[in-house]
């Protein structure tokens, strides 16, 4: 790899970053003036303009947006008004729940769905196939809430086997895990599959069995690497996904994570709380899309060699 | 293929007919599930037994006819006695209408974007192709909930936001068809003649992308259903009194455990139709383009 290739995606990385934080900047700015949405409306003027000051909002915008990108690198993300505490704090104290979440529900998902795959792609036009294939559709179809409420519904409810809300032991894991690996899974079940399909179908794996490489490491050594690349593209991509999930279904099973957390601050327009969260996102999104690329790199060495954009 | 005199029927009516009888039952099925939405969310007013607001506290949490509840209210009724069965049909023509515009906002952006990029590539090319690479990194979720935090809640924002959802797949599919269009020899050909860009664009170039757009539409039609219903479910999208299939939900979740009934039928029904949408755009995709067949079948 390059070290050419590696800078590149390094500079993206950084501008798109740069992106999210003007992006939340403006959106901010553009919402309106949060000095008059904080104080009462027969505010003195005199008041109101020493919190302006205070607050530098008095300066040009050019020097505000300074300050800000500034205040957001020495970690100052704004107070959250409803805990009366720095908005940082508040966030990542959540972030070790949701990573339990999403963690197990990402496992999930590779199990389920890149093995659903090969497995589909193996005995292709068989009942295991279809019936993997009706999962994949069905899957992606499915509202995760919907399916989280079904769930509650039969495991909670009817068959009283599951605790429907909350946390503190593996079987509180079960259901908030199942709903938001679904969807997930269904997609990297139904790409696994087809492209294997396309590598099984190549030259050189005619050549592998010509030779009498056996079976599993015709599969294992040659045709899944080589299928690699669009399996790693959506297990990454639709991570983004998987995150926009978890914010619905930490709600449905009262999991208190990053997710719920949003959800709340935004409908008491905690604004601090939500540009903290939509700032984290973006900067796990895209040290998971470097991550990616370099796994890119790795998986095809003619990647990292010729330039950066052959990875688009 | 060669017709007999006897067969009358010319080989158009002929090769009509034998698609039509290929045509899957999975697929003449949601055909008719999406249709029979479509005349729900026409004829709401007129087809609905009652308003989505009227209630009715004498007829609270009843349950369906069919479980022997009262038969004036097929589904049963909420926790304010209100016709499940009119509030779904209410509910569906938002849910739809919604994703309809959305769609359509989206499409519409993304597909314009994504000629500017081909046309002036460049500065304004890398400025496009950055916004959709920065879209494509954030979950679109978090980008509209950060919105209508920051904003407040209204159904006009509500419907711009949702409409953004999925611009950039358009704008990064449409540059590179637009492009691909651009070297082969009928684009080159119109434009040695002095046409108009414009005019090349929306009159030649377009129609050849075409299918290519209406089957990401049928792509982006399901997500845009499951984010509006995502929001209006968390209570961020649709506000009551308004109903949607989101809402609806939303609201049962807090009966399900005594009436189940006020939550269910919404979701079957978000359920059949991303599913419907998606079903006939795998198939439409399936007969658009050929390559994918050796690996899809």
């Amino acid at each position: 790899m390059s070290l050419r290739f590696i800078l590149g995606k390094l500079l993206r990385a950084f501008l798109t970053l740069l992106l999210a934080v003007t992006f939340v900047f403006i959106v901010l700015r553009m919402s309106g003036d949060p000095v008059s949405q904080m104080l009462p409306d027969d505010t003195p003027a005199s008041v109101v303009a020493a919190y302006r000051q205070m607050w530098g909002l008095d300066r040009p915008l050019p020097e505000q947006y300074a300050r800000y990108v500034a205040g957001i690198l020495h970690g100052d993300f704004g107070f959250s008004f409803r805990d009366n505490r720095p908005a940082l704090d508040v966030v990542l104290e959540r972030v070790p729940l949701s990573l339990e979440l999403g963690l197990t529900a990402l496992a999930l998902t590779i199990v389920l769905g890149i093995g659903g795959g090969i497995l589909a792609a193996l005995k292709r036009g068989t009942s295991v196939d279809h019936a993997t294939m009706a999962f994949t559709i069905m899957g992606h179809s499915m509202p995760n809430f919907f399916l989280g409420i079904l769930l509650i519904l039969a495991f909670a409810m009817t068959w009283r086997i599951l605790p429907s809300s909350g946390t503190g032991s593996w079987r509180h894991l079960v259901m908030p895990a199942v709903t938001l690996g679904t969807s997930y899974a269904a997609t990297v079940a139904r790409f696994t599959r087809s492209s294997l399909l396309e590598v099984l179908h190549q030259p050189f794996m005619r050549t592998a069995r010509a030779k009498g490489v056996p079976f599993r490491r015709r599969i294992l050594g040659h045709a899944l690497p080589n299928a690699g690349i669009p399996i790693v593209t959506v297990v990454g991509l639709r991570l983004g996904a998987l995150i926009g999930a978890a914010v619905v279904v930490e709600p449905v099973f009262a999991w208190p994570g990053v997710g719920q957390l949003l959800v709340s601050a935004v409908a008491f327009r905690d604004l601090a709380i939500v540009q903290t969260i939509v700032l984290l996102i973006a900067f796990t999104m895209v040290v998971v899309n470097f991550l990616v690329d370099l796994t890119y790199g790795w998986l095809d060495p003619r990647i990292g060699m010729v330039s950066g954009e052959a990875a688009a | 293929m060669s017709a007999t005199p006897a067969d009358t029927v010319s080989p158009a009516d002929a090769d009509a007919q034998r698609r039509f009888r290929r045509l899957p039952v999975v697929i003449v099925l949601c055909a008719a599930w999406l249709l029979l939405c479509a005349v729900l969310a026409i004829g709401a007013d007129w087809i609905a037994p009652y308003g989505y607001a009227e209630q009715s506290l004498l007829h609270r949490l009843q349950p369906p006819a069919f479980l022997g509840g009262d038969p004036a209210y097929l589904l049963g009724t909420d926790g304010l006695g209100r016709d499940v069965l009119s509030r779904l049909i209410f509910a569906m023509r938002a849910s739809i209408l919604i994703a309809f515009c959305g769609t359509l906002i989206g499409s519409t952006i993304g597909t314009v974007l994504g000629f500017l990029a081909a046309h002036f590539r460049g500065w304004v090319e890398d400025a496009i192709m950055l916004m959709v690479d920065f879209q494509a990194a954030m979950p679109f979720l978090i980008i509209a909930l950060a919105i209508l935090a920051f904003f407040g809640n209204s159904f006009g924002l509500f419907l711009v936001v949702v409409g953004f959802h999925g611009w950039e797949v358009y704008a990064r599919l449409t540059r590179g068809l637009v492009l691909q269009a651009n070297a082969k020899g009928y684009a080159f050909a119109i434009r040695t003649l002095g046409v108009h860009p414009l005019r090349i664009y929306v009159r030649h170039v377009l129609p050849n992308i075409l299918s290519v757009l209406v089957v990401q539409v049928t792509l982006n039609f399901p997500e845009i259903i499951l984010l509006e219903t995502s929001l209006s479910f968390l209570g961020l999208g649709v506000q009551p009194p308004q109903t949607s299939l989101g809402l609806m939900l939303g609201e049962g979740r807090n009966y399900i455990a005594t009436a189940w009934w006020m939550a269910i039928p919404a979701g079957i029904a978000i359920f059949l139709t991303t599913l419907s949408v998606s079903l006939i755009g795998d198939w439409l995709r399936d007969r658009l383009d050929p390559t994918l067949r050796p690996a899809e079948q």
